[in-house]
């Protein structure tokens, strides 16, 4: 029956709580400031950590295993390791490279005396064929280079060694800090709003009396302050997703020709929207639960 | 109406602010609570409206069993009571009507019925005109009639005033008491009314009780102070 009257009377409630964030207008004022400022913050160290998340991603992903075949067997018998190479777990890719197109990638890195050189040794080619391998995991590369180096008929397989690994390391690190800060960041900014908004309501605690001393149900005296909360969250998350669709499409447009294609920046559509969206909710979620905890400290019977 | 049966209330920090109180206060009676402070009057009435639960004993209002109500069904409850308290406690941020509807708001009245009722009940208390006020541009006296505007206006069986003219000067003082007899006369509203008023005790003459230390000292329908009492 509770129930049934609360949202029945849902539209009352909401006029009441912009009612209230009007006539209480300075705090009000300051409990939207808190959600903005708190939400551009989160919003704009987001941005930055996901975007060199990607970026850390895209490096990674640009590590790669070199197999270099043994030089006496053909491209045809080399080419029947393909399978045997997808096999391994953790290989995401394999590319074969035939012995005439290593010579041409050879031929490719010399100078002009140099391509002369190397282009006398067509007739016999003294390479091998070899694959690229792309991994899963940056991290399983070392193990995968190994597993790949035992199998028949390869002369050896490279990753980079030591310094990929340290590489990959780095990055790993990279991401999981910037994970924690971002997660941090938004429990504290998760606090600071809850506390503004309890503030407002502390001071309305006279209020929340007598509407208990007239009879109003702990719901109906809840409601408008929740609604409120969710008024707030809305309003204050207004300014950072302006700030945030203006200033990451400007970033992207100008970002575009400066970074190289490995370290781009994520397309800004839909991902300011996703931005949005997660903004308003936090915003909302927040003022929300903030202002439900605080009243009810002041329902108790 | 009221009813207490060896009604103890022990606080928390040891205080036995209610000790063994008996009383009977019957529908449509006008009764006045007097005491020194820290007599236990306070408590008293806390007891009637569910604001303190008895340590021991039955307090009985308007039918209910008040220490038997769930903490849940407390609001429903309290709407068997008007309160009006010596600091008004109006919602400052509210108008006059606005204060006064509230009441009838949370009980779910149909709009029209409560625009109505609220000018049927400003009307009573004499502060039509002052509908749109917000409480800061009123004066003390007309502050705590619109509280009581607000306890009244959904017909309470139970009105209670905590000290209604303690902040008020002897002439709004007895408007404000001629306003509550007026009130007990049409709308046969039992009226509680704790002061520490003589004057008044002694001008407009009900039964009254006299509390002390937690416990009921006379209870006399002939009304005044009780000599050697001050």
């Amino acid at each position: 029956m509770e129930f049934i009257s609360c949202i029945r009377n849902l539209p009352k409630h909401c006029k009441t709580a912009f009612q209230n964030i009007w006539r209480n207008g300075v705090m009000s004022v300051s409990s939207i400031f808190a959600v903005t400022i708190t939400l551009l913050l989160i919003s704009v160290i987001g941005v930055i950590a996901i975007n060199i998340q990607d970026m850390t991603y895209s490096i990674e992903d640009s590590l790669t295993i070199y197999v270099q075949m043994d030089r006496e067997i053909s491209d045809e018998e080399a080419q029947k390791l393909l399978p045997e190479i997808e096999a391994i777990d953790g290989v995401k890719t394999a590319t074969f490279s035939s012995k005439e197109e290593e010579l041409d990638k050879l031929i490719e890195m010399q100078d002009e005396d140099g391509k002369a050189l190397f282009e006398s040794y067509r007739e016999n080619n003294p390479l091998g064929a070899a694959y690229v391998v792309e991994v899963n995991d940056a991290q399983q590369i070392d193990a995968v280079t190994e597993q790949i180096s035992t199998l028949d008929h390869v002369n050896q397989a490279t990753s980079g060694g030591e310094s990929t690994h340290a590489l990959v390391n780095s990055l790993e690190t990279i991401r999981n800090g910037g994970a924690i800060f971002v997660v941090g960041l938004t429990i504290i900014a998760l606090f600071m709003i809850a506390n503004t908004i309890k503030m407002t309501i502390t001071s309305r605690q006279t209020e929340i009396g007598i509407m208990r001393m007239v009879g109003a149900s702990n719901w109906y005296i809840r409601l408008p302050y929740m609604l409120e909360g969710i008024f707030i969250g809305l309003l204050g998350s207004l300014i950072p997703i302006l700030v945030i669709y203006f200033g990451y499409t400007w970033l992207y447009s100008g970002a575009v020709d400066l970074l190289p294609a490995m370290l781009s920046l994520r397309e800004p559509f839909p991902f300011i929207w996703q931005c949005s969206g997660i903004m308003v909710a936090l915003g909302c979620g927040v003022g929300l639960i903030g202002s439900f905890v605080s009243v009810r400290k002041f329902l108790k019977f | 109406m009221i009813k207490l049966e060896n009604v103890t209330k022990v606080y928390k920090t040891g205080v036995r602010a209610v000790n063994n109180m008996n009383i009977d206060i019957g529908e449509g009676e006008f009764v006045y609570v007097i005491g020194p402070t820290g007599a236990g009057k306070s408590t008293f009435i806390k007891l009637l409206y569910r604001e303190e639960k008895a340590s021991s004993g039955k307090v009985i209002v308007a039918g209910q069993d008040v220490s038997k109500i769930k903490n849940r069904k407390v609001p429903y409850f309290r709407r068997n009571i008007g309160v009006v308290f010596q600091n008004f406690r109006l919602l400052p941020k509210k108008t006059v009507f606005e204060n006064v509807a509230f009441t009838l708001e949370v009980t779910d009245t149909p709009k029209v019925q409560i625009r109505k009722k609220v000018r049927r009940t400003l009307e009573l208390v004499g502060l039509e005109d002052k509908a749109n006020a917000f409480p800061h541009e009123l004066s003390g006296g007309q502050q705590q009639r619109v509280a009581i505007a607000r306890a009244i206006v959904n017909s309470p069986k139970v009105l209670i005033a905590d000290e209604p003219t303690g902040n008020l000067d002897p002439d709004t003082s007895n408007e404000i008491i001629a306003l509550l007899e007026r009130i007990n006369e049409v709308n046969h509203t039992t009226i509680l009314v704790v002061t520490h008023d003589k004057e008044i005790v002694q001008k407009h003459k009900k039964r009254t009780i006299l509390i002390e230390d937690g416990c009921i000292k006379t209870d006399t329908s002939v009304g005044g102070y009780v000599d050697g009492i001050h």
